[in-house]
C-alpha cells in the first residue's frame, strides 16, 4: 500500500552517512524528519485501511474505538498485528491479508500511538492518594484488586485506560465527560425513568436496546423495564451517581489521587 | 430400473413435500401465484419483498413460537435471504457455502463450500453472502473470490465453475446471483478498490459469458468524458446487490455504487457516470436503455445499490410504470421505469447536503459539504440512510417500508495512490455513533415518499423489511430483536429477544398449510410460525 519507498530509504542510508561529517543538530533534525514521516505514513496506512469503520482518528464509526490504551482482543503489540491482517471471526473486523507484515506493525504503531494518554503532571504521591481514596470511602463502588464494592468503574487498571487529565475531571466534575463504550454510548449515564403507577427509579445505565433498558440504582440494585411500559424515561446529560470531590478533598489530596490512580496498571 | 422407479414413486408418496426443485423461469415470472414458496432474492422480480400469505395476521402474530433453528456453521454475519421451492430452503452461510435444508425440520440435505484462499481479498465490507438463486435444476452461488459456481440442486455437487475476475485486484462477490430466462445474472463488490465495475451475464447451462457491461464506460463511449484524465480505470462503480427485472418491457434495473476513489474527488472531475446511478439494460445483450444517477460526482460513498421496487400507479392521472428507491443520499425517488424521467425525490431521513433537486433530478448541492482534511458534518454518514438491506413495498397499503440510519459523519479526504488489490478510498469518517444517532422503519407514501409513520430503533440498523398480505411488517434490531409492526401504523405487534444481531431481510414460506417467517439473528437461522 505505502511501502518503504527507495527513496526513503537512501534518505536513511544517506542521513547516516551525513551524520559522520555534519553537525548533531543537523542529524537529529533529519532523523526526526524521517521519524515524522514514518509516523504520517502509519497514520496515512490507518486512515486509508481502518479509517472507513474505526473513524480517521481512531474514535470508532462502525468499528469500535481505537483511542485507548487496552484493546479488548489485543493485549499486545503481536495480538494487534495478528488482529490486523487475519480479522476478528464473528465480528465485522474482517481480515486485512493484503497487509504484509511491515505495513500491519506500521498500522499497529499508530493504533498505539491513538491510545497513549496525555501524560499531564503528575505532582502528587500515589502512597498518599491511596490514603485519600480510602478515606474518601471511594471502595463503596469502586473495586481495585478484587476489593470494594462494584457501582462505578473497576479501577485495577484505571491508570492504562485513562490519562490523568481524565481522571482529574472525573474525580472533580464526574458526569461532565463520560467515557464512551466500543459502540460510541456513554458508559455510567444517568437515567430516571417514571413506571406507569408513578414509581421514579433513578440509576447509571446497564444495557438498553430497542425495546428494553437496565440501569443499575445508587444501592446497587439492578433493574429491568419494558420501555413501553414506563410513563417517561429521561437520559440526564452531564450527570453521574458519583459526587463531586472537587469540594470534599483539598487541592493536594486530589493530587494525591490522581497520582494513586495513575498509577494502578493491574501489577 | 424398475425398482428404483418404484422406490423414487414410495418416496413421492411419502414426502411430497421434499421433491427437488425444478424451477423454470416461468415459475419466478408467476412467482406471486405460488406465495407459498420464496423462488428469488427478493420474493419476486419486481423486488416488493412482500408475501401474499395472509395466516399470520395483526391478531395472532404475539403467538409466534420458534419452529426450529439453523446454526451456520462458521462464525460471521448472516445477511442470507434464504430460498424456498418445493420443500426445501437453499441459504448461503459465511463466508460462500451453500445449505440446502429440509423445510419441515431444518435438518441439512447436503451442503458445498468453496476453498477460499487463504489471501482472499475483502476490502471495505466484510466476508458475508446473501443467498443463491435457483433456476431449473441447479443453484447458483457467487463466492468471496469472486467465482459464479453452478450446483446440482439435488446434491450440491458442481455442475460448473467459472472465475469471473481477479480477486487479487479486489473484485469479489457478495450479492445474490439473478436467474433470468436461461442467464444468471452477477454484479462485483470491491468499489474501494479501483476496480472497473460490470453487470455480468452467463449461460445458466454452461458458465459461458453472455454478455458484460461496463458501469464505467471506456474511450470512446458515451458517459467516458464524465471522468477527467485517466480515472475512468480506476473507477470503480460497484455492483454489489441484486438487482430488478420487469419481464414484460424486458428490462433489468441495477443499481450502481461509488465513485473511486471514494472521498477524494479531485482525482475524478466530472459526474463520474454509471456510479451512483440506476442502469436500464436489456437483459439479451447488456445494453444499457437508459440511467438516472442519484449523486454526480459523488464524495460521501453513497452508493445507489439499494434494490429498486417496481410500482405500477397512477401519475397525474395517467397510468405509469415506476421504479422507486430509497437512495443511501437520504432521497426517496421515483422514475419512469421505460424512460428513466426523473419523476420525483423526497428526502426520507435527515440530510444536509442538498438544497434539493433540478427538474431533471440533478441534486442542487449546498456548499460546504464535502470532504476536507479537517473533516465536514454531514447527514447522512457514510453508511447512508439506508444501505444493502431490503425494503419492501406492500400493494395493500401502498407504502414502501425502509431501515433508516439516522446518523451523520465528519468527511475527511486524503491523498491516495492506486495500487491494484489495495484500498483505493482516499480519506474515511468519523461517525456520530452511540446516542448521537438512532435507527427507524419508516412506512413512506410509495408515490410521494411521504413519512407516514416510524418506529424508532435504539440504533442505526442493519437489517431489512418484509410486508405481509397478514397487514405486518417484520425487521430486526442490531441488539438482537426480531420484530413485527402493524403495517398501517408502524405499532409494534411483537417481539423476540433473539440475543444475536440481525442483518439480514426477512422472508416467508408456507408448509402443510402453515405460514412461515424466517430471518436470522447471530449464527442461526430462525423460523417462527403460529403454534
Amino acid at each position: 500500500m505505502f511501502p518503504r519507498s527507495r527513496t526513503v530509504i537512501w534518505a536513511m542510508i544517506l542521513s547516516g552517512l551525513y551524520c559522520i561529517s555534519t553537525p548533531r543538530s543537523v542529524f537529529a533534525q533529519s532523523a526526526n524528519e524521517q521519524l515524522a514521516e514514518d509516523s504520517d505514513r502509519s497514520k496515512r496506512m490507518f486512515i486509508v485501511s481502518c479509517g472507513r469503520c474505526h473513524g480517521i482518528e481512531g474514535k470508532g464509526g462502525t468499528g469500535p474505538r481505537l483511542d485507548r490504551p487496552i484493546l479488548q482482543y489485543a493485549p499486545d503489540d503481536e495480538a494487534l498485528v495478528r488482529i490486523i491482517r487475519s480479522g476478528i471471526g464473528g465480528t465485522g473486523m474482517p481480515g486485512n491479508w493484503f497487509l504484509d507484515e511491515s505495513n500491519a506493525r506500521m498500522i499497529a504503531s499508530h493504533v498505539r500511538s491513538l491510545g497513549r494518554g496525555k501524560t499531564g503532571t503528575l505532582s502528587g504521591s500515589p502512597e498518599k492518594g491511596e490514603a485519600v481514596f480510602e478515606k474518601g470511602d471511594c471502595r463503596t463502588c469502586h473495586i481495585i484488586q478484587g476489593k470494594g464494592i462494584s457501582l462505578g468503574p473497576e479501577l485495577t487498571k484505571i491508570g492504562l485506560r485513562r490519562g490523568p487529565e481524565f481522571l482529574r475531571k472525573a474525580v472533580q466534575h464526574p458526569g461532565l465527560d463520560l467515557p464512551l463504550d466500543r459502540r460510541g454510548f456513554k458508559e455510567f449515564l444517568v437515567i430516571r425513568v417514571v413506571t406507569e403507577d408513578g414509581r421514579e427509579v433513578r440509576g447509571v445505565r446497564i444495557n438498553e436496546d430497542t425495546f428494553t433498558l437496565q440501569l443499575l440504582d445508587v444501592d446497587k440494585q439492578h433493574h429491568s423495564f419494558r420501555k413501553h411500559e414506563l410513563r417517561a424515561v429521561h437520559k440526564v446529560g452531564n450527570e453521574s451517581l458519583m459526587p463531586s470531590y472537587e469540594d470534599a478533598f483539598s487541592p493536594e489530596d486530589i493530587n494525591n489521587l490522581i497520582a494513586y490512580l495513575s498509577s494502578l496498571r493491574g501489577e | 430400473m424398475r425398482i428404483k422407479i418404484l422406490i423414487l414413486s414410495i418416496l413421492t408418496m411419502v414426502m411430497p413435500s421434499m421433491l427437488f426443485a425444478q424451477m423454470s423461469y416461468e415459475r419466478i415470472v408467476n412467482a406471486d401465484q405460488e406465495p407459498e414458496h420464496w423462488l428469488t432474492h427478493s420474493g419476486n422480480y419486481a423486488s416488493h419483498r412482500h408475501t401474499t400469505l395472509d395466516q399470520i395476521t395483526r391478531d395472532n402474530v404475539d403467538q409466534l413460537k420458534v419452529a426450529w433453528v439453523y446454526q451456520v456453521r462458521r462464525s460471521g454475519f448472516i445477511e442470507t435471504t434464504p430460498l424456498v421451492v418445493d420443500g426445501v430452503m437453499y441459504l448461503t452461510e459465511p463466508p460462500s457455502s451453500v445449505a440446502a435444508l429440509d423445510l419441515r425440520t431444518g435438518r441439512r440435505l447436503w451442503s458445498w463450500s468453496p476453498v477460499l484462499p487463504n489471501n482472499v481479498v475483502s476490502i471495505g465490507f466484510p466476508s458475508v453472502n446473501r443467498g443463491v438463486a435457483l433456476l431449473d435444476d441447479m443453484v447458483y452461488v457467487a463466492t468471496l473470490n469472486a467465482h459464479l459456481v453452478a450446483l446440482d440442486v439435488k446434491s450440491g455437487a458442481v455442475r460448473w465453475d467459472v472465475e469471473v475476475a481477479d480477486n487479487a485486484h479486489g473484485y469479489a462477490f457478495t450479492l445474490a446471483p439473478l436467474a433470468l430466462d436461461g442467464k444468471i445474472v452477477v454484479g462485483v463488490s470491491g468499489g474501494e478498490t479501483g476496480i472497473r465495475g460490470f453487470i455480468d451475464a452467463y449461460d445458466a447451462k454452461t458458465g459461458d459469458r453472455v454478455w458484460r457491461f461496463y458501469t464505467i464506460p471506456g474511450v470512446g463511449d458515451p458517459g467516458n468524458d464524465t471522468w477527467g484524465g485517466d480515472s475512468w480505470k480506476t473507477g470503480a462503480g460497484a455492483t454489489w446487490l441484486t438487482g430488478t427485472f420487469d419481464p414484460a418491457l424486458n428490462l433489468l434495473y441495477w443499481g450502481i455504487g461509488n465513485p473511486g476513489p471514494d472521498w477524494n474527488g479531485d482525482m475524478r472531475p466530472g459526474d463520474n457516470l454509471y456510479t451512483c446511478s440506476v442502469v436500464a439494460l436489456d437483459p439479451d445483450t447488456g445494453t444499457l436503455k437508459w440511467h438516472f444517477q442519484f449523486t454526480p460526482h459523488d464524495t460521501h460513498d453513497w452508493d445507489a445499490n439499494q434494490i429498486p421496487i417496481l410500482v405500477d400507479a397512477d401519475w397525474n392521472g395517467q397510468p405509469r410504470k415506476l421504479i422507486v428507491t430509497a437512495n443511501r443520499n437520504a432521497f426517496y425517488y421515483v422514475l419512469d421505469r421505460e424512460t428513466g424521467e426523473f419523476l420525483h425525490a423526497e428526502a426520507y431521513a435527515r440530510q444536509t447536503w442538498a438544497k434539493g433537486h433540478e427538474k431533471d433530478g440533478r441534486p442542487i448541492v449546498l456548499p460546504n459539504t464535502e470532504p476536507t482534511e479537517e473533516g465536514t458534518l454531514v447527514y447522512p454518514s457514510l453508511q447512508g440512510a439506508t444501505n444493502w438491506f431490503s425494503p419492501s413495498y406492500s400493494p395493500q397499503t401502498n407504502l414502501f417500508y425502509v431501515a433508516v440510519r439516522e446518523m451523520g459523519a465528519y468527511y475527511f479526504k486524503t491523498d491516495v495512490d492506486y495500487e491494484p488489490g489495495q484500498p483505493f478510498m482516499g480519506g474515511g469518517e468519523q461517525a456520530l455513533s452511540g446516542d448521537d444517532a438512532y435507527g427507524a422503519i419508516r412506512g413512506l407514501d410509495v408515490l410521494t415518499g411521504e413519512k407516514k409513520w416510524e418506529f424508532r430503533l435504539h440504533t442505526p440498523p442493519w437489517a431489512g423489511v418484509m410486508s405481509t398480505a397478514g397487514g405486518l411488517v417484520f425487521g430486526g434490531t442490531n441488539e438482537g430483536n426480531i420484530f413485527a409492526l402493524d403495517a398501517e401504523t408502524g405499532g409494534l405487534l411483537w417481539e423476540f429477544p433473539a440475543g444475536g444481531t440481525v442483518r439480514t431481510n426477512p422472508m416467508s414460506y408456507a408448509l402443510d398449510g402453515k405460514q412461515y417467517i424466517v430471518t436470522a439473528a447471530g449464527n442461526g437461522v430462525f423460523v417462527f410460525g403460529l403454534p
